[in-house]
């Protein structure tokens, strides 16, 4: 018997167990039972076991070619690099399935770890909840999606990985947007528990709030190489194109931001219980409707998946959490009451809740917008798809206002705002807002909207310099040290607080990237030997065309020239690869002279061998490398957000903490 | 709180109306898109021919 027949039976005991620990504890944790309950949490790492088992062997059998298995020999050939040939285990349907259930085992396990002593009241039922969602997935596998089903026949050779997933940002994307998807399943989990206890005070807010900002981390970095490799791969000169599945994972992104933000407001002033337990389902449910829009095929997507019957079953699942989620939502409506009002609208309560309506106002014009196909044919009988110029135009405003917002929400007084706290905090940000608009508009600047970027990112900037200077200076007076010591004594201090406005600072970096794109420049031209052509500032020598062979695929290559100004002459090589095996396909490589405020983007659209003529695609790309830096700055801040010693970690008298001490007087 | 629920009722009303207007707007451009080209294939290739033609001769 081969090593492979394992996989199969490591896939049905992990069900097995992942079925028996969702029924035993919640049994355990409704009973009290520590041993159901321990027995649940020891099914979380039998699972985990199982799956990880699972996956090594996959990998194992895409490695070493074992094209007996129809999912390696659909996605993976010989003459792969190793390192493809690994990448390519989610490369596919089941694959990615596996590597879903994977990740999902890895979370489970930490947060069972972390947990099971200091919530002995809630873990157990999480462990549920995350073995409820592992069950489904595992069924799917079992099912379904067979990631060890045999073919008949052995082949010769696989087909190999679809040659756009060859390339090391998408080989690397799928692992950290699953990490973010993921990831919002233990907030969740812990949010049901809290639900099905009753334990709704600032408890399971405040345990989670780092296992919140892990797959907000991991979100960000997934969209950010998804971009990337959009930008370098497809080969249009955009990184961004509205796209179903890229609209699915950015959702997700915005509904989880707005958890992070008002979850503040109930750790600090007890605030917005309920609104925080609906965006945690609403968040996780995004999770899982994007990965219906991805495997179902019901809205077509360069990205998706061939349509398949998994679609209906996600469907099915999706239906079922939301049910349940706001069935328990509606049970414990009594708990879920505030303990404080809102005191005024010039508070900084309301502006955390007016950004959170404008980023989920922001993923409800994204979600309008991905499904208005299906909206459209429901109601008209035609199916009508919006592209990115419904997005640009109805996402436009709204993120002007959320950039608005976050220089305006972390510096306003709770509760009320009197008018000397708003000209302390205001005054001077408010006064760079205007001197950079006019400033903007003297440089040339004439879109209103990059004009009001220029103007808010200042205001933004203006209030976190304050910030940092402010306590700085105040911790320079009582601490005798320097300012450089006195800065980074300050940020130690509150990591929380001040990863926060780094992370800000990188939004102002990412808009500014953003609003770049509106200057675009682009020319098409056909281009012989010897031929130049200007774009922008620059002047580019077309120097003929090679061919050229890789390990599995020919290359055309256009050799340009290019000059910005009377600058040194910078060499480009715009490729287009004809990959012969399984798939046929042919892939543009474009080349792209990256510098910190302009990249030059060129596309190899078409060579000619006979004539050495080319058509080729110029793009002038300002500002866009800031999209880059920026993320950069919010994945540093977010690490910083994460580095909090728990010790330091808000603390306050819980109605949770209060029965727990009543109930331990009455034992 | 009645002003507040007014205020988040009136900014899905309005967000609402404004993604209603943009997409019905962008429904109304591809309709007129896919009807002009249904008449330049009911027209036909070369000049002068198709139905449009033969109504006016």
């Amino acid at each position: 018997m081969s090593v492979y027949a394992l996989g199969p039976i490591a896939l049905w005991l992990g069900l097995a167990l992942a079925l028996y620990g969702a029924v035993v504890g919640h049994v355990g944790g409704w009973r009290r039972d520590p041993r159901l309950s321990e027995a649940a949490v020891g099914a979380v790492f039998g699972t985990a076991a199982c799956v990880a088992l699972a996956y090594a062997l996959l990998t194992a059998a895409f490695v070493t070619d074992q094209f007996q298995f129809s999912f390696v020999a659909t996605n993976a050939s010989r003459a792969m690099p190793v390192w493809y040939k690994a990448a390519a285990v989610w490369g596919g349907m089941a694959g990615s399935m596996l590597l879903w259930a994977l990740i999902l085992a890895g979370y489970s396990t930490a947060a069972m770890l972390a947990t099971r002593r200091r919530l002995p009241r809630l873990a157990p039922h999480a462990a549920s909840v995350l073995l409820t969602i592992m069950g489904f997935f595992l069924v799917v596998m079992t099912f379904s999606s067979k990631p060890f089903e045999r073919l008949d026949f052995l082949p010769v050779d696989g087909q190999g990985l679809n040659p756009l997933l060859q390339n090391q940002w998408m080989a690397a994307h799928p692992p950290s947007l699953y990490l973010g998807y993921v990831g919002w399943s233990v907030p969740f989990a812990f949010a049901i528990a809290a639900l099905i206890t009753g334990r709704l005070g600032t408890e399971w807010i405040t345990a989670m709030r780092k296992w919140a900002l892990f797959p907000f981390l991991f979100l960000t970095i997934g969209n950010l190489m998804g971009s990337h490799w959009a930008y370098i791969e497809l080969g249009w000169g955009g990184y961004w194109g509205w796209d179903p599945v890229e609209n699915s994972a950015i959702m997700p992104w915005f509904a989880g931001t707005a958890f992070l933000h008002s979850i503040m407001i109930q750790e600090k002033r007890g605030m917005l219980r309920m609104w925080n337990m609906a965006l945690i389902v609403l968040t996780f449910s995004l999770t899982i409707l994007g990965t219906f829009v991805t495997r179902s095929g019901i809205i077509e997507s360069v990205h998706a998946f061939a349509s398949t019957n998994v679609g209906i079953v996600f469907l099915a699942f999706l239906t079922l959490e939301i049910a349940v989620s706001v069935g328990l939502i509606w049970w414990r409506s009594d708990l879920l009451t505030t303990e404080n009002r809102l005191e005024s609208f010039v508070s900084r309560e309301s502006a955390f809740l007016f950004n959170n309506l404008l980023l989920l106002g922001i993923a409800f014009a994204i979600w309008w917008g991905t499904f208005f196909p299906i909206l459209s044919e429901a109601f008209t009988g035609q199916r009508i798809s919006v592209g990115p110029p419904f997005f640009n135009q109805v996402n436009g405003p709204l993120s002007l206002a959320l950039l608005l917002m976050t220089g305006i929400g972390p510096v306003i007084a709770w509760r009320r705002a009197s008018r000397r706290n708003l000209e302390r905090n205001f005054r001077v940000p408010l006064a760079v807002l205007l001197v950079a608009g006019v400033a903007a508009v003297a440089f040339g600047l004439r879109a209103w909207y990059a004009v009001a970027v220029v103007a808010f990112s200042a205001f933004v900037a203006a209030t976190v310099v304050q910030e940092l200077w402010r306590g700085t200076r105040a911790r320079m007076r009582s601490k005798g040290t320097g300012a450089a010591a006195s800065l980074f004594g300050l940020i130690s201090r509150n990591r929380r607080r001040y990863g926060g406005y780094i992370v800000h600072i990188g939004v102002l970096f990412v808009f500014a990237g953003i609003a770049g794109s509106m200057f675009q420049v682009e020319e098409k031209a056909r281009l012989s030997p010897g031929d130049e052509i200007a774009v922008g500032r620059y002047a580019v020598e077309y120097r003929g065309g090679d061919i050229e062979g890789g390990p599995n695929y020919t290359a055309t290559v256009a050799n340009l020239t290019v000059r910005e100004g009377d600058g040194q002459p910078y060499r480009v090589r715009p490729e287009r690869r004809f990959y012969p095996e399984g798939q046929e396909q042919t892939t543009s490589e474009v080349a792209i002279w990256s510098r910190l405020f302009e990249d030059f983007y060129a596309i190899l659209e078409a060579f000619d061998p006979a004539t050495g003529a080319s058509d080729i695609t110029l793009i002038v790309n300002p500002m866009l490398m800031w999209i880059w830096i920026g993320g950069g700055v919010m994945v540093f801040g977010t690490l910083i957000a994460l580095s909090t010693p728990r010790r330091t970690a808000a603390r306050r008298p819980t109605r949770d903490e209060d029965a727990e001490a009543a109930e331990a007087a009455i034992a | 709180m009645i002003w507040y629920l007014a205020a988040y009722a009136m900014f899905w009303a309005m967000l609402f109306g404004y993604l209603m207007g943009v997409s019905g707007r962008q429904q109304r451009l591809v309709e007129r898109a896919e009807e002009l080209t249904r008449r330049l294939v009911d027209r036909g290739p070369g000049p002068g021919r198709g139905p449009a033609s033969e109504a006016g001769s």
